[in-house]
């Protein structure tokens, strides 16, 4: 199993599209992140791929390495989670 | 009781037998005839119930604290909110075509405030959803266009009008005024310059002299038909200038221009958050399209 498929996009967050960057604003805690392209695309694709899918999605799109799509992949998850753009199923469903 | 309908900015409003007190709610608050759009297809309604629906468990939703640090809770229940207080309550319901407000238990007689601000929050949502989106800002009218200043509260945005009045500029908001991604217009929605108490002495003199209102806050109201100045009511948006204190030591106002990620923050705190997901989807575009066409700078003082 997925190291992080348990993860899914806090629903209060705001995303705001400026086409170069996606901008996410957490309006509790003011917390703001921007995304470039790759961090678009793992936002974008997290709540129905898992890890595997989207390191062979960075992959192929970016032609990067393996190692690389994936320690950018694990990166991202985790600070977005530190966070809280990205919130736990089991905290969601608490 | 009466039936009233007018449009809000350009938005069909449509009222069936309320009761008079709320029909000079609705006259002070949303009709605004000087800005005759022309008419869309969206519409608004409202109506009176005699007692509160059936409504159900569904999930509480708080709202970030407003200006005054009051937060609302909400209950939704799919595309169904309520909010509640004692035994008055509003609820609506948004779908893709209108927007059907309902109330209960309202009473002039009755401390409501909380009810009616939930009631101003709930027409909020419905312009909202029709891609308009408020400003929070003081905007003056500089060649024609709008310049809108912003900042957080307590940043000097009605000083900052008040002086650019008294220098002979022309006023279009002191606090609010409704945007429209689509064209870039800025709609006022003020009725006029509203100060607190303790920020009476920087007023003008000839500000002074004339005959205010307290307001439903306590703030002081000087109705913009009693200050003799022309006053512009809606023009194109040129520029957002976030307010910002400059360090002591720098006398001069400097204006810096800030990347987007910052003009985003600065536009969020501007407009407010909404409540639904629909109406934050709506506004977020509406945001991103505004960062792309309008100048959006800190302005240092």
């Amino acid at each position: 199993m997925d190291k992080y498929a348990n993860y899914e996009q806090n629903p209060e967050i705001i995303e705001t599209d400026l086409e170069d960057e996606l901008i996410l604003l957490d309006p509790e805690t003011q917390e703001m992140f921007s995304l470039n392209e790759t961090g678009r695309m793992v936002w974008n694709e997290l709540p129905t791929s898992s890890i595997t899918e989207l390191v062979a999605l960075i992959k192929n799109k970016f032609d990067v390495s393996s190692e690389i799509a994936e320690q950018d992949v694990n990166d991202l998850i985790s600070n977005l989670s530190e966070a809280g753009l990205l919130i736990s199923n089991s905290e969601s469903n608490e | 009781m009466n039936d009233i309908s007018f449009l809000i900015l350009g938005r069909p409003f449509y009222a069936h037998n309320i009761p008079d007190f709320l029909g000079r709610w609705f006259e002070k608050n949303w009709h605004f005839p000087e800005h005759s759009l022309p008419e869309v297809s969206y519409k608004t309604t409202l109506k009176v119930l005699k007692e509160a629906p059936e409504l159900g468990q569904g999930i509480r939703r708080e709202t970030e604290p407003d200006i005054n640090g009051e937060v609302f809770l909400w209950h939704q229940d799919g595309d169904r909110w309520w909010f509640q207080e004692g035994d008055s309550g509003i609820q609506f319901i948004m779908s893709p075509d209108e927007f059907n407000i309902s109330v209960w238990g309202l009473n002039e007689k009755k401390d409501l405030r909380k009810t009616f601000t939930a009631l101003y929050i709930t027409f909020m949502e419905s312009l909202r959803a029709t891609d308009l989106f408020p400003l929070h800002a003081s905007v003056v009218i500089k060649n024609r266009n709008a310049t809108a200043f912003t900042g957080q509260s307590g940043m000097g945005k009605s000083t900052m009008l008040v002086n650019a009045m008294a220098d002979g500029a022309t006023p279009l908001a002191e606090d609010f005024s409704w945007f429209d991604p689509h064209t870039s217009m800025l709609y006022g929605w003020d009725q006029g310059l509203r100060f607190w108490e303790d920020g009476w002495e920087k007023l003008p003199r000839e500000f002074r002299e004339i005959d205010w209102q307290e307001d439903f806050d306590g703030k002081m109201l000087l109705p913009w038909d009693k200050l003799n100045i022309e006053r512009t009511v809606s023009a194109p948006l040129d520029q957002v200038l976030v307010l910002k204190r400059a360090a002591e030591e720098n006398t001069s106002t400097v204006k810096q221009q800030i990347p987007p990620h910052q003009a985003v923050r600065a536009l969020w705190e501007a407009t407010g958050v909404p409540l639904t997901e629909y109406t934050k989807k709506k506004v977020a575009k509406g945001i991103g399209k505004l960062i792309s066409n309008i100048e959006v700078a800190s302005l240092y003082i």
